[in-house]
């Protein structure tokens, strides 16, 4: 069976041209436009990847990622973060700086490359 | 000398006397005036008249000598006075002396005995003149010297900047107005204070740094700030003859509104090519779509300009990444990881990423050592040192012709491993040299004029290895290729060195 991915960002096109390769790429693909609604698709139909934008309203992705980290349920799922340069890397050495658990499986540039995403996702599923 | 001659006034109310006189005298080469008694003579000095000796009878109807002896001197103090009479005796020449004269002529006499008092009065009148001309001028230096040092002095209390001065023991000798108004703590030092003693450890290591340079003209500079100011302090020695070290100066700038500047030029720069790169990704992300869309039939001319417009996407974005990256080391949000990495795979990576475009300029690029130096690691961002090496890469390809060879080497040479990319294209001079890490520079020639960039592929490199502790240097000569070395400190140094 295919692995579902759910991709979450507010960008719109960016969502089409994502969702067309990983559909291309076999992949089953489920879209969310914003954090809650991402918490919400995770409960209903939980995917086996979730790539979350972090610029997003209502819930950031970073926010969306804690709770998704901190849910017994829900921990299991990898996450991949979709940030610009510079927040990723201060991201990154912010958390690692401060040990903090809550982190994200991997880490994507944005706006994604699409061979970097695969490449992430391949890994982690 | 003077062309004048000198002028003799003889006051007599004898008119033998006073034509005698003016007769010797003037044969001597003075120019001689006469006066029958102190009224006539004293009119002559009203009117403005000047002369450098006087010859003065005592007895006279009207105003006697001494009288008119006290009145001259009202007039004129350096003039030399001689009396002259006919009752001479000791008593009248002490009086007529302590009135100022200064010497005395017994009547009769003879021309010489005229001559050699009024000579010698001549001579005193001199001495005296000059005297009073050296006491003037030193006057007129003191002054000079009083009003140099208080001009001075306003000029440092009124700059702009603030000025801290200590001598060698690092006490301080003077601040300024602006000093005390940037730093409240030195306003009510004692004199002598040593700067250690108000807790500016920043200023006090430039300082003593600077007081340790021994070498003239030096200036350190530093970057200090307080609260939320920023100040550019800018310190040299005080140096004497070009030898002795007497102490340090310290000018301060406030220069926050323009590092406030500089952050919003950055977060602007960082803003705007956030934008831009989302575009861009978008357009490329569209385009690849459509071109890995077998169902849709393009003729193969369609097909190439869709990838034209796919490269172009890539380039702008590829510009637009380094802009941001710069931005955000210069805005201080940018880290590195620092973990061990291979130094091969970076090579290997970044090798890869430009194969393709050294393929289509026909451009043999090989990495040589590869096998050598299997183990070589280093600590650092493999994505940063990629995009240091792609850059060098990227740039080899740009200025090398076709059928051109790049060499991509590395290999570990003491505490440092060393990677180079070199190659045999057009190189450049040694001004160009100088400029290639500056911001947007980029070399123009008649090869370059054809070669798109954006001028900032060098300075992202340049300022991702400061990042890794780590130095470039550029070989090149015009029309001889350009070798440009990284040296990195080898994992062993960069952990415990």
């Amino acid at each position: 069976m295919a692995k579902k991915i759910l991709l979450v960002d507010d960008d719109l096109d960016y969502v089409a041209i994502t969702k067309s390769q990983l559909r291309k790429d076999g992949f089953d693909v489920e879209v969310a436009h914003n954090g809650e609604e991402c918490l919400e698709k995770v409960k209903k139909d939980r995917p086996d990847l979730i790539v979350l934008d972090v610029m997003m309203p209502v819930l950031n992705g970073y926010d969306v990622c804690e709770i998704l980290k901190s849910d017994e349920n829900t921990k299991g799922i990898p996450v991949i973060l979709l940030t610009a340069v510079a927040e990723n890397v201060t991201k990154t050495n912010y958390t690692r700086r401060q040990g903090i658990e809550n982190e994200a499986d991997d880490y994507v540039k944005k706006p994604p490359v699409y061979d970097d995403l695969i490449k992430s996702i391949n890994a982690l599923i | 000398m003077e062309d004048q001659k000198v002028r003799i006034l003889v006051v007599d109310d004898e008119f033998g006397m006073r034509e005698g006189c003016r007769k010797v005298l003037t044969s001597e080469g003075y120019e001689v005036e006469t006066a029958e008694d102190g009224v006539a003579a004293l009119e002559l000095f009203k009117e403005g008249k000047e002369f450098a000796v006087a010859l003065v009878d005592l007895k006279m109807p009207r105003m006697g000598g001494m009288e008119l002896i006290e009145e001259i001197q009202k007039y004129d103090k350096d003039i030399a006075l001689l009396v002259i009479t006919a009752y001479a005796t000791i008593g009248t020449a002490v009086e007529a002396t302590k009135k100022g004269a200064y010497g005395y002529i017994p009547k009769p006499f003879t021309p010489g005995e005229l001559l050699i008092p009024v000579k010698n009065g001549l001579e005193k009148r001199e001495l005296s003149l000059r005297t009073k001309k050296l006491q003037q001028e030193r006057d007129e230096k003191l002054l000079e010297v009083a009003y140099e040092r208080s001009k001075c002095g306003s000029i440092i209390r009124c700059m702009s900047d603030g000025v801290i001065v200590v001598n060698r023991d690092s006490k301080i000798v003077l601040t300024n107005a602006t000093v005390n108004r940037f730093f409240p703590e030195f306003t009510n030092i004692p004199p002598l204070s040593p700067i250690e003693s108000l807790g500016y450890t920043d200023l006090e290591s430039l300082l003593s740094e600077t007081l340790s340079t021994g070498s003239y003209p030096a200036i350190l500079s530093k970057e200090i700030s307080r609260g939320e100011r920023t100040y550019m302090v800018n310190a040299s020695p005080l140096v004497k003859d070009e030898s002795e070290i007497l102490g340090a100066v310290a000018v301060l700038r406030d220069i926050s509104d323009l590092k406030k500047l500089e952050a919003v030029k950055a977060s602007f720069v960082s803003m705007v090519s956030h934008e831009v790169k989302s575009h861009l990704g978008a357009i490329e992300g569209y385009l690849s779509l459509l071109l890995s869309d077998e169902t849709n039939s393009y003729t193969e001319e369609n097909r190439k300009m869709m990838e034209r417009m796919g490269l172009r996407a890539k380039a702008l974005r590829t510009m637009v990444s380094d802009l941001m990256d710069i931005g955000a080391i210069e805005t201080g949000k940018f880290f590195i990881k620092r973990v061990p990495i291979k130094v091969n795979e970076v090579i290997n990576d970044a090798v890869q990423i430009c194969i393709e475009k050294a393929r289509k300029k026909r451009i043999e690029l090989t990495d040589s050592c590869r096998d050598l130096e299997e183990k070589l690691e280093i600590l650092g961002d493999r994505d940063a040192l990629v995009t240091v090496l792609r850059n060098l890469i990227d740039n080899a390809i740009k200025y090398t012709p076709e059928c051109g060879h790049i060499k991509v080497n590395n290999k570990a040479e003491g505490k440092y491993v060393k990677i180079s990319v070199s190659d045999d294209g057009i190189g450049m001079t040694g001004e160009e040299k100088a400029k290639i890490f500056n911001e947007f520079y980029r070399v123009r020639n008649e090869f370059t004029s054809h070669v798109p960039g954006s001028g900032l592929g060098l300075t992202l490199v340049k300022k991702l290895i400061d990042m890794h502790q780590g130095k470039i240097v550029v070989e090149a000569g015009p029309g001889k290729g350009s070798v440009f070395t990284i040296i990195l400190p080898e994992i062993k140094e960069a952990l415990y060195g």
